[in-house]
């Protein structure tokens, strides 16, 4: 569908990222120390690193993905937010304390903490990089796919001005204004996700009977668009669609409920009957044809999984096992990201990681739960593009009013700030701490230090930038779990074992690190999935049995640091304090 | 170095400098920790095994409005909060202690300077 440009919109993301670059100028105006770059010098409060935590973790790919998710399949988004979720009591009880603890700056001084080993330095910093840039590449992506439908400008712009305007964030005040404009943007979006789901409440379920012809767009050879044979225009576009058929006999003599509680909402729309939209497509000689068609589905089979994991139904035991993989990889994952490792440096002490942690679960969580509310909201709200599930949202807001879609239109594009700004910086602390200073062993005055690690943040908003715009035309959107698969596989083995059993070597944490990193990133470029989206091969090609690593190589993990621990000379118990004594 | 190396002793080993009584206070903390942790990866592994084995029970309203998916859902979310709090209390308890063994602690040896 084409999109009018809403210069209210522009307006208000224009403000909405001058503000936070002013913000970040008036934070960085007094000259730096390491801690205060790295670590925002461990004086964050609690209650605003929760909400940063939210900032930090809920990405575009967290508020549009899922919502277009639920809005195009059902509850089966909402099985995402179930894992993304549970990832964080695990970063909760397990990880927080012995975190904040343990390391100084970056996730590799936790795990390096009792060692002082390069090995694991190395390792960790060379796995922190591989899984930030991975989550990187689909924000970056994202910021350009979004900026065109919502802003009106071309991709590359989009790509340029996240670029550009998360590094000033970042060079300005490092952690600290990343704090900042996290907390932000984790508030604006969860209020206004707040502000649209009792919109949705308030209006109810309505019965709408839209056209149900089936739609055909056509991509000619030359690049030119026909909707149902007619050139594409803005008189001539495909129709949105996704509406209720009929609401349950209570309401028989009505259309229109009138205001929903909350539960009742779920329950009255699983008796009524849906009407969303399949494609197919074909290609001939005149170009590629799409057709939508409409499915009348029953609500009660909407709200229960299996309409995007096809595998679930299909009773397979390869099928069974992805799911489980997946599941996995979410709940082990989230805790082992380091962009939101990092987060716990800012605060002053354990207990404060820990109270920061239940905020960032309680706006998480009622974030996920709003966003089912606007994902079924736009599922038949009659707005949806049949094109682009990410448009889900904004044109949800859109049946309300102008306003609204100009603000989350700007809050989604916001959201991209916030999170790429968190990646920046672990990828910076990964550089500039643990690469140079540590492995490479170069000395640093606490100056320089923080010189080296803003020279790697614009070396890393570069390369952000010409990834985004490379990757333009893949299909970016798996990297994000690729990057979860990655961090549960070769980071929490390592973290659980380290705090939990004392037999566990350097050489240990270096090989599980090392090997969960390449197994999970093996297994994913072998996987069907990869094979089909990726290079365009046959799934049946594939040499492993299932696309998602986690059930695998997460267990090899801590089989490996298990192994090669004990076939290692143990750790001295106390840290070797007179080496530095002469040994006469 | 030395302070991450002597915070290293304190979250990990016993036996480390800091005050015995706080080790131990957060071992008890730490165990809760786990045993919450537990109770959440039952429900969310009760969960998976629902939707992989039974997903026929799915579709049923055991509470009358929503279905088990979505009320499964939702308190998987609440949950994760609810455990969330009761860790918080209890870590906020054991501190409390801590904070009285200590005062005892001075009371009981006075001459300890």
């Amino acid at each position: 569908m084409l999109y009018e440009t809403s210069p209210a919109a522009v307006a208000i993301f224009a403000s909405f990222v001058l503000s936070v670059i002013g913000l970040s100028f008036f934070l960085g105006r007094k000259g730096q120390s390491a801690k205060g770059y790295y670590a925002a010098h461990g004086e964050i409060h609690w209650f605003v690193n929760g909400i940063a935590f939210a900032g930090d973790y809920l990405s575009a790919a967290s508020f549009l993905g899922i919502c277009g998710m639920v809005a195009f399949y059902g509850y089966d988004g909402f099985l995402y937010s179930i894992g993304f979720l549970a990832g964080w009591v695990v970063a909760l009880f397990v990880i927080a304390e012995p975190i904040k603890a343990l390391g100084k700056f970056t996730f590799a001084d936790a795990l390096d903490s009792k060692f002082n080993s390069r090995g694991i330095k190395l390792a960790v910093a060379t796995s922190t990089l591989v899984v930030s840039i991975f989550y990187l590449i689909p924000q970056m992506v994202g910021a350009g796919d979004l900026i065109t439908p919502l802003l009106g400008l071309p991709h590359a712009a989009g790509v340029i001005l996240v670029g550009v305007a998360v590094t000033l964030i970042v060079v300005t005040a490092g952690m600290v204004s990343t704090t900042w404009v996290q907390f932000i943007k984790g508030s604006l979006l969860v209020f206004f996700c707040g502000v649209l789901a009792a919109m949705i409440l308030n209006r109810g379920l309505v019965e709408n009977t839209g056209s149900l012809e089936p739609q055909v767009r056509t991509v000619r050879p030359d690049g030119t668009v026909l909707i149902d044979g007619q050139p594409q225009s803005k008189g001539h576009d495909l129709r949105p669609v996704g509406s209720i058929k009929r609401l349950p006999e209570r309401y028989a003599e009505k259309t229109s409920t009138g205001p929903l509680r909350p539960l009742e909402y779920l329950s009255v729309l699983e008796d009524s009957t849906i009407v969303t939209w399949s494609s197919k497509k074909h290609a001939d000689a005149e170009g590629v044809h799409t057709t939508y068609f409409p499915v009348e589905r029953q609500g009660a089979d909407l709200l229960k999984p299996g309409g995007y994991f096809k595998g679930l139904t299909t009773g397979k035991l390869a099928d069974k096992l992805d799911f489980v993989s997946l599941m996995l990889a979410l709940f082990c994952g989230t805790a082992s990201l380091p962009h939101i490792l990092i987060r716990y440096y800012t605060v002053k002490d354990q207990a404060a990681a820990r109270k920061s942690t239940v905020v960032g679960i309680a706006v998480i969580g009622a974030f996920y739960v709003l966003t089912l509310y606007l994902g079924l909201g736009a599922m038949v709200s009659g707005a949806l593009d049949p094109t682009s599930s990410n448009m889900a949202a904004p044109l949800l807001a859109k049946t309300f009013s102008n306003t609204l879609f100009a603000i989350i239109s700007a809050i989604a594009f916001t959201t991209v700030l916030g999170t790429v700004s968190g990646l920046i910086m672990a990828g910076s602390g990964a550089v500039a701490h643990d690469l140079l200073e540590n492995v490479c062993g170069i000395a640093m005055t606490d100056h320089e230090k923080v010189r080296y690690g803003k020279i790697a943040a614009v070396g890393l908003g570069i390369v952000a930038m010409a990834l985004g715009i490379v990757f333009r035309n893949f299909n970016v959107s798996f990297l994000v779990g690729w990057a979860f698969n990655i961090a549960a596989s070769a980071n929490l083995p390592a973290l659980v074992m380290l705090l939990f059993w004392r037999r566990t070597t350097k050489q240990g944490i270096t090989a599980a690190v090392t090997l969960g990193m390449l197994s999970s990133l093996a297994w994913i470029l072998l996987s069907a999935d990869t094979f089909e989206k990726v290079y365009g091969w046959s799934r049946e090609a594939s040499i492993v049995p299932f696309s998602q690593p986690g059930l695998v190589t997460i267990p090899l993990g801590f089989l490996v640091l298990i192994v090669v621990s004990l076939f290692t000379p143990p750790p001295a118990e106390k840290p070797a304090i007179v080496s530095s004594q002469p040994t006469w | 170095m030395k302070a991450s190396q002597a915070a290293s002793q304190a979250g990990d080993d016993k036996r480390g400098p800091v005050s015995p009584v706080h080790a131990a206070a957060r071992g008890t903390a730490a165990r809760i920790g786990l045993l919450l942790c537990l109770i959440y990866m039952v429900l969310y592994a009760g969960f998976v095994a629902i939707v992989l084995f039974r997903p026929d029970l799915l579709a049923s309203r055991p509470f009358g409005g929503v279905n088990l998916a979505i009320a499964y859902g939702m308190g998987l979310i609440a949950s994760a909060l609810v455990l969330g709090l009761v860790y918080m209390v209890a870590c906020w308890l054991v501190d409390r202690r801590t904070v009285d063994g200590r005062a005892a602690q001075k009371t009981v040896l006075p001459g300890r300077k």
